[in-house]
């Protein structure tokens, strides 16, 4: 009851006018930048951030969690229509998405569309709402060596699921952490890799790396690929026509499926909205009423990966209120909003700062369904969005960035720093390093070593207890099966296709 | 060919790995240092420099190994476009433009060039009309090809961000030298910023 009395304060706090119209805008830019060339999801919400300093913590992650919400959906318009994937996330749409548009429905197909994503929104909402407080209650009993194997598990998901060269995630990891480490050191004082460099001793900042990494790499990224600009053509047929309560209730098991994979996946810190669309996707293609007919342009191919995408949200929500461990890029900006306000997420801000956690939580609710309006009404502008020159898109895209990187400490020294991450992250993109485990190895990399140091010193120097003690030695082995796991699934999926191959 | 291959696949690995040997070297110089029974402030970057430089001596191995570049997606994304039948279909859309597009370091070269360009003139020349060469270098060199709407769209930009900088940020701004500078502080009082 408590619950739902705390999600109603939400509500009233989310309807205040300036939050509301934050709410509002960044639902619309969410859209955008899931549909404008370019510009990604992630690096959307990374150039939003800055914006967010002069506010409260409230606002700010209500514009930010908006974004993430319909940036989940925005790119199933162009995936749909067009057969341009606006994110990762909407690739599985390509394949009956589109066909069903080839077909003659496009409207049907964008209302699948809308319907999984509104379904699987709010089912993984609720679910929000109602697993976090449980998880808190056990994360408040956890004690340092407990939290530093959470902490731990948390960053190796990230590196186990990132991608699919281990070394490469590794590396990444190591050097966000290291960046993390530059600086006037916690517990002694020392001042470590400043190079005598007065301003590396100040640290580096997390959102220095974040905005550099991801977004003028990016930009430099798609400089040298040049893409040209798409033609989209008349969009005055373009709307968007909803499935009737009957095909609805044929699909149920598909998009009950999507919404509870999409929220466990979610939940998983590395696997997010992409992970989770592909997945369901491939879950219907096992077990679903039609899966033969998969690939042909039928509702289960739209719903099954839509609904899990938006469903992962509300999921990536609970880690990172609950815990302070945020999972994806996406969430990592949130956290780092809730930072640049003094506030460190986790349970302690859970029970005691309900205000903000059960605002986000109704902002959740309020995003899937105002995205969802939006979409409905405004398709055809933001379809046209996608003839914009991205050479233009990529210009402001810097200068966000440049503003992002002089609002933080009005120091021009740190357009160095920026500029300097740009050209790792350009790196990372052109040898292929993954650039999720470096962003959450800076931010997490304090956390982590302060839990890590105040163990050691309270357990003596033993570094046995974390995997002595009952519960983080539990977490620890996940560790150690979240890191194996890759290796051995792709031995067992290469050995299924061996048996497959000698079969046929 | 096949050690051309070979070196330049293992090169970012050679790369990491040296770094790591030379930072662990750093950490040693640390004034406080870990002895036994005291954990020192060398003790946790000691400990992510043997990740950086494990990981990197694997992944020299995995280079010499590997005779193909390994795919780098996500491994429950490769199983479930397998099991959906959609394996290849997927790599191609999520590699998307970076693999079919002809790729020209040159312009992520000159894409540096204006950053760092940039970082070097915005003292001297002030905000306004750093930010209008940095617009305009990014969208010539990202292929904008209409010069003369570039130059307004520049133009306005700069003017723009500088408002937004001045009014809504509240962020004080290089002002620049000399006359770039009297062009500045002219903008300024327009905006009524003082």
């Amino acid at each position: 009851m408590d619950t739902l009395i705390n999600l109603a304060h939400g509500f009233g706090t989310v309807f205040q006018p300036l939050n509301l119209l934050l709410l509002i805008v960044g639902l619309i830019l969410g859209l955008l930048v899931a549909v404008l060339p370019g510009l990604t999801l992630v690096m959307g919400v990374v150039l939003a951030l800055p914006f967010t300093y002069g506010m409260g913590v409230t606002p700010a992650v209500i514009l930010l969690t908006a974004m993430y919400v319909s940036g989940t959906y925005g790119g199933a318009f162009t995936s749909i229509l067009f057969r341009i994937p606006g994110e990762p996330i909407d690739v599985p749409l390509l394949w009956d998405g589109y066909p069903m548009a080839r077909a003659g429905e496009p409207a049907l197909a964008l209302g699948w569309t809308l319907f999984a994503a509104l379904s699987g929104g709010l089912v993984a909402a609720i679910a929000m709402v109602f697993l976090s407080g449980p998880v808190a209650v056990v994360a408040l009993s956890l004690s340092t060596p407990e939290y530093f194997a959470v902490i731990l598990l948390g960053l190796s998901s990230v590196v186990a699921l990132g991608g699919n060269s281990l070394p490469k995630a590794l590396i990444s990891l190591a050097l966000g952490l290291l960046f993390s480490s530059v600086g006037t050191d916690p517990t002694y004082g020392e001042l470590r890799f400043d190079f005598g460099i007065s301003m590396l001793g100040d640290g580096i900042e997390y959102l220095l790396v974040m905005v550099g990494a991801y977004g003028l790499g990016e930009v430099l990224t798609r400089m040298e690929q040049r893409s040209a600009a798409v033609n989209v053509g008349s969009v005055g047929e373009i709307q968007t026509k909803l499935p009737s309560l009957r095909s609805v209730l044929d699909i149920k098991s598909t998009l009950f499926r999507g919404s509870v994979v999409g929220f466990i996946i979610g939940v998983i810190p590395g696997a997010g909205a992409t992970i989770a669309s592909f997945v369901s996707y491939g879950l219907e293609t096992q077990y679903g009423k039609r899966r033969r007919e998969l690939g042909t342009g039928i509702p289960e191919g739209i719903v099954a990966p839509q609904s899990a995408a938006t469903a992962s949200v509300g999921g990536a929500m609970v880690p990172l209120l609950t815990m302070g461990i945020p999972g994806s890029g996406a969430t990592a900006i949130i956290m780092a909003a809730f930072m640049l306000q003094g506030v460190q997420p986790g349970p302690y801000v859970f029970f005691k700062s309900g205000d903000i956690v059960y605002a986000v939580f109704a902002s959740v609710f309020l995003g899937v369904i105002g995205m969802c309006v939006i979409g409905y009404f405004a398709i055809k502008l933001l379809v046209r969005v996608l003839a914009f020159p991205e050479a233009i898109t990529s210009a402001f895209v810097v200068m966000f960035c440049f503003m992002g990187a002089m609002a933080s400490r009005s120091t021009v020294g740190d357009l160095w720093v920026i500029v300097s991450f740009g050209i790792l992250g350009y790196l990372f993109e052109r040898f292929r390093f993954p650039i999720a485990p470096m962003v959450l190895g800076a931010i997490l990399g304090p956390l982590a070593e302060t839990s890590f140091m105040t163990t050691m010193i309270s357990f003596s120097n033993d570094w046995t207890v974390f995997f002595t003690r009952p519960v983080s030695g539990a977490i620890m082995v996940m560790v150690v099966l979240a890191l194996v796991y890759p290796t051995i699934s792709d031995r067992l999926a290469q050995r299924r296709r061996a048996q497959q191959m000698e079969r046929t | 060919m096949a050690i051309f291959d070979l070196v330049r696949r293992s090169a970012p690995f050679v790369m990491v790995f040296g770094v790591g040997v030379w930072l662990w070297t750093v950490a040693n110089d640390f004034a406080i240092a870990t002895t036994l029974g005291r954990a020192g402030p060398d003790l946790w970057p000691k400990i992510v420099l043997t990740l950086l430089i494990g990981a990197a001596l694997w992944g020299v191995v995995e280079a010499a190994l590997k005779s193909k570049r390994g795919d780098d997606t996500s491994i429950l994304i490769t199983n479930a476009a397998r099991s959906a039948g959609h394996e290849e279909d997927a790599r191609e859309d999520l590699e998307g433009d970076a693999e079919s597009a002809e790729k020209r370091p040159i312009f992520a070269i000159l894409g540096i060039a204006s950053m760092l360009g940039y970082v070097i003139v915005i003292p001297y020349l002030g905000f306004v009309i750093s930010t209008f060469l940095l617009l305009l270098a990014i969208m010539m060199f990202a292929g904008y090809d209409k010069p003369l709407r570039a130059v307004v769209i520049s133009g306005v930009g700069a003017l723009a961000f500088f408002a937004v900088f001045q009014r809504l940020v509240y962020v004080s701004l290089p002002m620049g030298m000399g006359p770039f500078k009297e062009l500045t502080l002219a903008l300024m009082a327009l905006l009524g910023v003082r």
